[in-house]
């Protein structure tokens, strides 16, 4: 970010550990980050991710019966992350970012799960495709 | 663990459609459990027969050791009131009465003086936050105070186990995890077992464990290649 001119160091700071140098936005730096802060993130138009990846591959390489269990057990995995989570949010030491931190994990686990439920009940029609 | 509620083996059917088909499980004492499943899997059947409000066709329900699906409609009344606490989606208070005395209400059925539940029923409604709102009728109320308020008359008779059937399906996220930390906390802190209905993995996520229900049946737990 320096090499490209988006900051410039201002300083050291010392408060109780090591050394740290301190940075500031350069005015091309601010123009950058308003230009990244002002366009949303392009909605994903398809699930593409490492799930749908391994139920295919399961699907191609095993059977309907591997996949399920593939989606039954990740699903499970989803559903203990999701109670340590919420565990998390309820220690008297979090704070309100910790909690909209754990919120924003909670929420994304859980369209994870619905779509694992979703395609537990598709899983015979995938099968059929993927593997004709 | 001890058992505190038990099923074994139950079978429930409505006419000729099958609602449940052989439901085994347990519920410890202090221990939270989130019965999931689809829409039409069992789990409000399920609650149904472990909370002595449907009677089983085959198989037994089992409250601290004691058969409680054959006990007679008296008895299972009895335990309705004094060790199962109930709340449902949509709190279920009795219209034309103010807040404290829908919470008294358990207390008054149980022969207590109006002035002694009125009294308890007031500490309840103090720890789940709604003391403001005592003396209002639940018309008067939102979807959030309804919750908390039936919440209060479940647990004023301080039962062994909380029987809530998707308890925040009604409600916004935000308040849904309000009743939902006000459940989770309260029966931590007094060893209350719960049995949580729900078809939500966020709600699900504040029990200890789940079961999970398929076709009115509990699907394994799966194991991997």
């Amino acid at each position: 970010m320096i090499r490209d001119g988006l900051i410039t160091e201002a300083g050291q700071d010392k408060a109780g550990g090591p050394e740290r140098t301190r940075y500031e936005l350069t005015d091309r730096g601010r123009a950058d980050l308003a230009g990244w802060l002002g366009q949303v993130e392009e909605p994903a138009p398809f699930v593409q991710s490492t799930l749908f990846t391994k139920v295919v591959v399961a699907l191609l390489a095993y059977d309907e019966s591997t996949a399920r269990r593939y989606l039954a057990a990740q699903r499970s995995a989803h559903l203990a992350r999701m109670r340590a989570l919420t565990a998390a949010k309820d220690d008297s030491d979090a704070s309100v970012a910790d909690v909209a931190a754990a919120d924003y994990a909670l929420a994304h686990l859980d369209a994870d799960l619905r779509w694992m439920q979703t395609t537990l009940d598709r899983v015979a029609a995938l099968s059929r495709e993927v593997t004709s | 663990m001890t058992a505190l509620l038990e099923a074994v083996d139950v079978t429930k059917s409505y006419g000729r459609t099958p609602a449940l088909r052989g439901v085994s499980m347990t519920i410890a004492s202090g221990e939270i459990v989130a019965v999931t499943g689809q829409s039409g899997s069992g789990k409000s059947t399920l609650l149904h027969c472990l909370a002595g409000i449907l009677r089983p066709d085959a198989g037994e329900v089992r409250f601290e050791g004691r058969v409680i699906s054959t006990a007679s409609e008296r008895e299972r009344s009895r335990l309705r009131r004094t060790e199962f606490g109930i709340v449902f989606q949509f709190g279920q208070l009795v219209a034309e009465l103010p807040a404290v005395e829908n919470v008294a209400l358990p207390l008054l059925l149980s022969g207590l003086s109006f002035e002694k539940a009125a009294e308890f029923a007031m500490e309840w409604l103090e720890r789940f936050e709604v003391a403001d709102l005592a003396d209002d009728l639940p018309g008067e109320m939102s979807g959030g105070q309804l919750q908390r308020i039936a919440l209060a008359r479940a647990l004023v008779m301080s039962p062994a186990i909380l029987f809530a059937d998707e308890p925040t399906g009604a409600l916004d996220s935000l308040t849904g995890e309000q009743v939902m930390r006000a459940v989770s906390g309260f029966a931590r802190e007094s060893g209350t077992s719960v049995l949580l209905v729900t078809h939500s993995a966020t709600v699900a996520a504040y029990a200890d464990r789940e079961i999970r229900l398929r076709d009115g049946a509990v699907e394994p737990v799966e194991v991997l290649l």
